[in-house]
């Protein structure tokens, strides 16, 4: 992946470099206002403060593969640019489109975890936000298929469902 | 004697206006009504022949028969009934009669249809001039489904926060998982779903239903919007509201058509901290209905209700408007300048709850009349203050373009066959809009019906 390319490319606005361990073990080397958006790494960081070399520190990200991180790192450098500028809205959104667009549902699901986890919100709500999209106005059966969950109910629980808000279900896309 | 042929007819323009992308929905919409327009005409005057048998017509002069006939009127009245606004009052006394003498009605629906269709056309036979045809008409845009989106957004990321990322989980993946688990993550995107898609999403699977049950903020705004509206009820709505166990915010009913005056009251008596109302185009409720409603409330629930969305359907008198106002703890001077400027739009008929202001309603700067008050987006009158202010006014008053809501003081405007303005540039891009369709083909040819209709019926003025 594009992990160690865009960790080492350095950009102007930040000189130190921080290394995150991601769960597989992998280190990725990001400038520090990158770090500092990551929740553990912030609250890392700050425990570790005393550290006079911040290039000595390892973040262990125990919970983030280091292939989700790749993906992470290049949007949140990216989007800390765009707000850095007095932009509109719009363009953020364009941003944060193009970037979700090519996701695949996986994708989406385990970046949904990671952001959580390392407690990017303007990512989740973004994340989020595309997940309720592909899912919306769908029938029971098609986001069954669409997310390859199993229906666990007994026939009774699901005529129990069915029969609570009936009124709800007609005329939904089948597709 | 029959009953079912029309409810079938019924049934079937639902399905007909509930189907297909929104666009073309849309374009359908306005040439249903314009078939109805003529139907009903044609109804009208066989209903005045046989009554006062002043007007010498054949009995049947488009060869129509009385069974299409009357579905035309059923379905006129029950979907799209402000159509009948064109009546004098006479005219529908005929026509209930007409219908009541020579057909059993099992259906109560098409009963409350009829008040509903007394009440509104009271309402507009008020005014004069052709203009109220083009608030007939606008009016339809409610039938538009708006985009349900959930817009507080919140993510109820409470429930969630010991999922594991990354390659310890590849098996449970989103999609592609073999009838696994959902994936943790899809928790979150609940919150981003508005009611219904709760109600199907509590359907797939265990984890699901446990989620959306035992989450109560993601029932903290509650949109019904067509086409669930006309088919929740009282019961169903109470059953509704409380899976937010007390802690619903916003209610917005569009167009719910099954919702009473005592449903809604007791939505409030068990929602006590509910802020946000909308009830547009509820047609069985009443303004006493909600004043009541609301001064039982505001008189017991915290903070009460400081938003309410009425439409522009109701007969408010001032006494009610300012009972309102006084309730919903609004002043003049605020509800003026916080609120943002509205746009009368195609599709957006009801102003949204998302601002701030009290009540959508207001007077009318022209005609003093309480209805919905729209700013004008044109450039040019929105430049100088004091024009602006000259530029707000219901719709009866200024005449807007149907699609961007602008007046014709500095444009020129087309008047199309169904009776909409449009503003020139509106009318150009409609027009593009046409030949896109044609090159898409034979699919679209309802649309194109539509755009060539409009086209040779035009005239230019201005």
């Amino acid at each position: 992946m594009a992990s160690s390319s865009s960790s080492s490319s350095c950009s102007s606005s930040s000189e130190k470099k921080i290394t995150l361990k991601s769960s597989d073990g992998e280190a990725l080397n990001v400038e520090k206002n990158v770090a500092l958006e990551f929740e553990p790494a912030k609250g890392f960081l700050e425990d570790n403060s005393e550290e006079a070399d911040d290039e000595a520190i390892v973040v262990p990200l125990p919970n983030v593969s280091a292939a989700v991180l790749s993906e992470l790192i290049p949007y949140v450098k990216q989007r800390l640019e765009l707000s850095a500028k007095p932009v509109q809205k719009k363009l953020i959104k364009a941003f944060d489109d193009q970037f979700t667009r090519h996701l695949s549902d996986d994708k989406l699901g385990e970046l949904m975890l990671a952001a959580n986890y390392l407690g990017v919100n303007y990512l989740l709500d973004v994340l989020c936000d595309v997940t309720a999209d592909r899912i919306k106005n769908k029938s029971v059966e098609y986001v069954r298929e669409f997310l390859g969950i199993q229906n666990d109910f007994t026939p009774e629980e699901e005529a129990e469902l069915r029969a609570q808000c009936p009124w709800a279900f007609e005329g939904v896309d089948q597709d | 004697m029959m009953n079912c042929g029309d409810s079938k007819s019924f049934s079937s323009l639902d399905k007909e206006s509930e189907s297909g992308n929104r666009d073309c929905e849309r374009m359908e919409n306005t040439e249903l009504k314009n078939s109805y327009f003529e139907e009903a005409c044609s109804c009208k005057v066989a209903a005045a022949d046989d009554n006062n048998n002043a007007i010498e017509l054949p009995a049947d002069p488009f060869d129509m028969g009385k069974e299409s006939r009357f579905n035309s009127i059923t379905g006129c009245f029950e979907k799209y009934w402000k159509d009948l606004c064109v009546f004098d009052e006479k005219d529908l006394e005929d026509l209930c009669f007409f219908e009541m003498d020579e057909f059993e009605i099992s259906d109560l629906k098409h009963f409350s249809g009829f008040n509903f269709v007394w009440n509104g056309t009271m309402r507009v036979q008020k005014e004069n001039g052709i203009l109220k045809y083009d608030e007939i008409y606008s009016s339809f845009s409610q039938y538009e489904i708006s985009n349900g989106d959930c817009d507080d957004g919140f993510a109820s990321s409470a429930n969630v926060n010991n999922g594991v990322v990354g390659n310890e989980n590849k098996g449970d993946d989103l999609g592609c998982g073999e009838g696994g688990a959902p994936h943790d993550a899809l928790i979150f995107a609940l919150g981003y779903l508005g009611a219904k898609d709760l109600l199907a999403v509590e359907r797939v699977c265990r984890s699901f239903r446990d989620a959306v049950r035992s989450d109560p903020l993601l029932w903290r705004t509650i949109q019904i919007e067509p086409p669930l509206s006309e088919k929740i009820t009282d019961d169903s709505l109470v059953k509704l509201t409380s899976r937010a166990q007390g802690i619903l915010q916003c209610l917005s009913l569009t167009e719910c058509s099954g919702i009473t005056n005592g449903g809604l009251r007791r939505v409030l008596e068990s929602n006590p901290r509910l802020t946000k109302l909308c009830v547009p185009g509820c047609s069985r409720l009443t303004v006493e209905g909600i004043l009541g409603s609301l001064r039982a409330f505001n008189s017991v629930g915290f903070p009460g209700i400081k938003c309410l969305r009425i439409g522009g359907l109701f007969d408010v008198t001032r006494k009610q408007f300012e009972e309102l106002k006084s309730l919903l703890g609004a002043d003049d001077n605020m509800q003026q300048k916080t609120c943002v400027p509205q746009y009368f739009r195609w599709g957006q008929f009801y102003l949204s709850c998302d601002d701030d202001r009290a009540i959508d309603i207001d007077a009318c700067p022209k005609c003093q009349k309480l209805g919905l008050v729209y700013d004008c987006p044109a450039e040019s009158c929105r430049a100088k203050p004091d024009t602006a202010q000259l530029c707000r006014s219901c719709r009866l008053c200024i005449p807007r373009c149907f699609k961007c809501g602008c007046c014709f003081q500095d444009c020129d405007f087309v008047e199309t066959f169904s009776l909409d303005f449009f503003c020139l540039d509106c009318f150009k891009e409609l027009l593009i809009c046409e030949e896109k369709m044609e090159l898409m083909g034979a699919s679209s040819s309802k649309c194109t019906f539509l755009c060539q209709g409009t086209r040779y019926e035009i005239c230019l003025c201005g």
